[in-house]
């Protein structure tokens, strides 16, 4: 394939995105309200290829680097597109759709809705939103620490700028410093990790990295078997690489941020941090952790331990527990589904820390693929079912009739006026919990399902048993979706018991220091039409309406009907074979590579 | 001895991103902040261009080094954008003052 | 006199220049780094960088990375710097205004930097790496690192012109948005205005 070729849903998107500044500066009203529409396009068009792409690459073989750049021919591009990229790809694209349809300007008059804050320049938001999308497809793609770098900087920074003005209010302006002051820490301490890899191995690019860290042979035969060793160095290099992706990621300790900055950015642009940047950084850690494992995933000391524990296993831990208990805590619904993002990313490092010790178990428990696959379906699933409980509390309107719904207080009793709605929201949160019939159901069962085989395999002769901490991992996993149904079952609670009247703004805590209501000439569209009209079925609505369809549907579809969680399954698996394309000896292998692994 | 080792020059890194980590904890004002930032991207800029030239003079290092300076500029141009924003809210750049979001 | 000739003779010895212009490129940058940190005034903090980046320039210059010295003259000291400056003037009303810390933060800061610095030491002084000595009979030269932008690392290259690209629209944006919250003021006051107008007539 050719580069042209090879980049070609990235650069649709960036070419969409000029279009899009050029349209945000028109004079005319009529134009710059086009810009939705051209960046749905857009992405409807490179999802579209997506599709083609991960249906026409059968084999491992389709993939990686192309003619002309790369260094001697051979696998060392800075791009590497296989089965595993296509696969974040096609799903970053599809829920890109969805946040795009969350995101359409129903907000005209510019108040401090949470809805987006429209006012007359959708064009660069969306154009921002396509820019931030291409960084997590290049992301996907990247085969060398610049390119990755780059990437989890461009999906993030224009996020930094879509936080603060989401809103007029104060509150935005000061969760996008925050992020952007913390978000720029973090990219310094990811850089100076970036820099000690570099050092240690001899090479910016992820498989030249890979193969100067393993040991070869003198025929120069790479030996994939044997667990490698990190000096001090690069265990420094990979934990300060691990502190900041787990800012991208919101895992502990990095994880402080979150509660502030989601709950002060509009509601769209929430979803929007709680799928994009958070993807980025769970494919920049695969991406690492492939690098210091090899195909076979021997991952090094530090990540995991000869007993099964090691940094993923107590990040794993520390992350769903801190993200739920803390979830309980809070009376901002935005806020609980901030920390519920936390402990989701738990979860995930669950797979990955269960992924860390295959090498300890018996080949027959199937630790390793379905390591992989758990975190790459559960990624997917949470984006699904994520977008419609943020997209239904958009939708409600709060108390006072200015806002949407925020608080506790704000959903009493909406579900009585709005039952699909509600019941939208219940859908959400039961896949969020993890009940069965959901997607999110299909996510946990894949996440224990590593964890389970690896508390209960064999271990092989001359190694420690693993049992006691996945048997661990998988009971705090159990407890965790405990503790998190306490806060949905919370939500969905308060739609349909509660009666409004109880929540009255005198008496109610209202914490979220919302600031007077503004004397407005015009009103808010949801609130002017809130009795006479039902608010939720106006020409502006549709699209969020729309969104929310799309993701119950999805969370459902992909949680009841076997073949439809078989396609996404199948998805799954042919994108967890990262290693396919692994040649063991290396025809190409530069001077370099080989001087630098003396 | 060689007179110049990598290790003083890493050790140079070292101390830059040392001392911008630890203004940016302390510090509470946003451009103090900010450049504390900076010092730990110079930090990381020195590490990757001594390794960069005591790698065989690798040119990864000192390309790495140019896209961190395009990130390092991206982020001034930013960093000054949102705070003169929020300035003119708030009229100052303690960093305490924004307090509106709690949990 | 013989011995003084020695020692000036000893101090041009080719190994020795190099190594004390690394000590004073050094100390200027970490020196004023420490200014950064310490000053309670934010124009000196600022001047401080000034210095901090010209002696890393210095330092890029000894490891034989002229075009990046020189890039990072002109790009952070003549760029970034002086949008810094403006920031600090735009922002300041009293430049002279302090921000003082509380004291458990900073105990609490200055002990987790300083294990983060041990660590630090305790890894460069294990200096487990390879290159160990410099292969001063290779070039290093410029062209080659503009073949490699163009060449190998094309991708990220052009990637960098896009996060640029993405700070242009987002300054503009940001910019924009003020413009809009301005005039909302403004038709806020002007409606008070009235109200108030109505109110006394």
């Amino acid at each position: 394939m050719s580069l042209l070729s090879l980049l070609l849903p990235e650069l649709i998107l960036i070419v969409a995105a000029s279009g899009l500044l050029l349209l945000g500066l028109s004079n005319k009203v009529a134009s710059r309200r086009l810009a939705p529409v051209v960046a749905m396009l857009a992405l409807i068009v490179t999802f579209c290829i997506q599709i083609y792409r991960v249906k026409a690459g059968g084999g491992p073989t389709q993939h990686d680097t192309f003619g002309g750049i790369s260094r001697d021919g051979s696998i060392y591009g800075t791009l590497r597109i296989a089965e595993f990229a296509q696969y974040i790809k096609l799903i970053s694209l599809g829920i890109g759709i969805l946040l795009t349809l969350l995101a359409w300007p129903t907000n005209d008059d510019a108040t401090g809705n949470s809805a987006l804050h429209f006012g007359h320049d959708a064009g660069e938001f969306f154009a921002l939103m396509l820019l931030s999308l291409t960084g997590l497809l290049l992301v996907a793609g990247a085969n060398d620490i610049m390119l990755l770098f780059l990437g989890i900087e461009l999906a993030s920074i224009p996020t930094y700028i879509m936080v603060s003005v989401s809103r007029p209010l104060p509150v935005a302006q000061e969760a996008g410093v925050k992020y952007f002051f913390l978000g720029a820490f973090a990219a310094a301490i990811m850089l100076f990790g970036f820099s000690y890899l570099y050092g240690t191995t001899g090479a910016t690019n992820l498989y030249e990295i890979m193969l100067n860290l393993h040991p070869k042979d003198a025929s120069g035969i790479i030996d994939w078997g044997t667990r490698i060793t990190l000096t001090p160095w690069q265990s420094l290099a990979v934990l300060m690489l691990v502190a900041g992706f787990a800012f991208k990621m919101a895992v502990v300790p990095l994880h402080f941020y979150v509660g502030d900055v989601y709950q002060g950015a509009a509601t769209p642009v929430t979803a929007f941090l709680s799928f994009v940047p958070k993807a980025s950084g769970f494919v920049a850690l695969i991406k690492l952790l492939f690098a210091l494992g090899g195909p076979n995933w021997l991952l090094p000391e530090p990540i995991v331990r000869a007993n099964g524990t090691g940094l993923l296993w107590v990040l794993a831990i520390l992350t769903m527990t801190v993200g739920n208990v803390l979830g309980l805590l809070q009376y901002n619904v935005k806020r609980v589904l901030a920390f519920s993002s936390v402990a989701h990313s738990g979860y995930m490092m669950a797979a990955l820390a269960a992924l860390a010790t295959s090498q300890f178990v018996s080949p027959a428990s199937n630790v390793k693929t379905t390591g992989l696959q758990a975190v790459l379906f559960y990624l997917a699933a949470y984006g699904i079912m994520n977008i419609g409980a943020f997209g239904v509390l958009q939708l409600l309107s709060a108390r006072d009739g200015k806002d949407s719904a925020e608080t506790f207080e704000d959903l009493a009793g909406k579900g009585r006026h709005h039952v699909s709605l509600a019941l939208s929201m219940a859908v959400c949160c039961f896949s969020l919990t993890g009940i069965p019939l959901t997607v999110g159901f299909m996510g946990k069962l894949m996440i224990i399902k590593p964890a389970l085989a690896a508390a209960i395999a064999k271990t092989p002769v001359g190694m420690s048993s693993v049992r006691p901490a996945m048997t661990w991992l998988v009971v705090i996993i159990m407890i965790n979706a405990a503790i998190s149904a306490a806060y949905y079952l919370r939500i969905v609670a308060t739609l349909f018991l509660r009666s409004e009247e109880h929540a009255h703004p005198a008496t109610a805590p209202h914490a979220a220091p919302h600031p007077a209501p503004r004397p407005h000439p015009r009103g808010h569209h949801l609130a002017d039409h809130a009795h006479p009209v039902d608010p939720l079925f106006t020409r502006h609505t549709m699209p969020i309406l729309l969104a929310v369809i799309l993701s119950v549907a999805g969370t459902l579809l992909f949680g009841m009907i076997p073949s439809a969680t078989e396609l996404l399954g199948n998805g799954v698996q042919s994108a967890a074979r990262i290693e396919g394309d692994i040649p063991q000896a290396l025809p190409g292998l530069s001077d370099k590579a080989v001087a630098a692994s003396k | 001895m060689d007179p110049l080792a990598l290790q003083h020059y890493l050790a140079v890194g070292a101390i830059l991103f040392v001392i911008g980590l630890i203004g940016f904890v302390t510090r509470r004002n946003l451009i103090v902040m900010f450049l504390c930032t900076e010092l730990m991207f110079q930090g990381v800029t020195i590490n990757l261009v001594a390794f960069g030239r005591y790698l065989n003079n690798d040119l990864g290092g000192q390309a790495f080094t140019i896209f961190v300076l395009v990130i390092a500029a991206a982020e001034a141009s930013l960093a000054l954008g949102l705070v003169v924003l929020l300035f003119r809210q708030k009229n100052t750049l303690d960093a305490d003052a924004w307090r509106e979001l709690k949990g | 006199m013989n011995s003084i000739a020695s020692i000036l003779a000893l101090s041009v010895d080719a190994q020795t220049v190099p190594a004390v212009l690394f000590y004073l490129f050094a100390g200027i940058s970490a020196a004023s780094a420490l200014g950064v940190v310490l000053s309670r005034n934010i124009v000196r903090t600022a001047v401080c960088l000034l210095f901090t980046l010209v002696g890393v320039a210095g330092l890029y210059f000894l490891l034989e990375s002229e075009f990046l010295a020189a890039v990072q003259l002109v790009v952070y000291v003549g760029g970034t710097l002086i949008l810094i400056v403006f920031g600090v003037m735009l922002t300041s009303k009293s430049p002279f205004s302090r921000f003082e810390p509380k004291a458990g933060e900073v105990v609490v800061a200055i002990a987790a930097c300083i294990i983060l610095f041990a660590a630090l030491v305790m890894a460069i002084r294990s200096a487990d790496f390879r290159p160990q000595t410099l292969d001063t009979t290779q070039k290093y030269p410029v062209v080659a690192l503009g073949q490699a932008l163009l060449g190998d690392y094309l991708v990220p290259f052009e990637l960098a012109s896009v996060v640029l690209l993405v700070v242009m629209i987002g300054a503009a944006y940001l910019a924009k948005s003020r413009k809009r919250d301005d005039k909302r003021a403004v038709a806020r006051g002007a409606a008070t205005l009235s109200q108030k107008a109505r109110q006394w007539s």
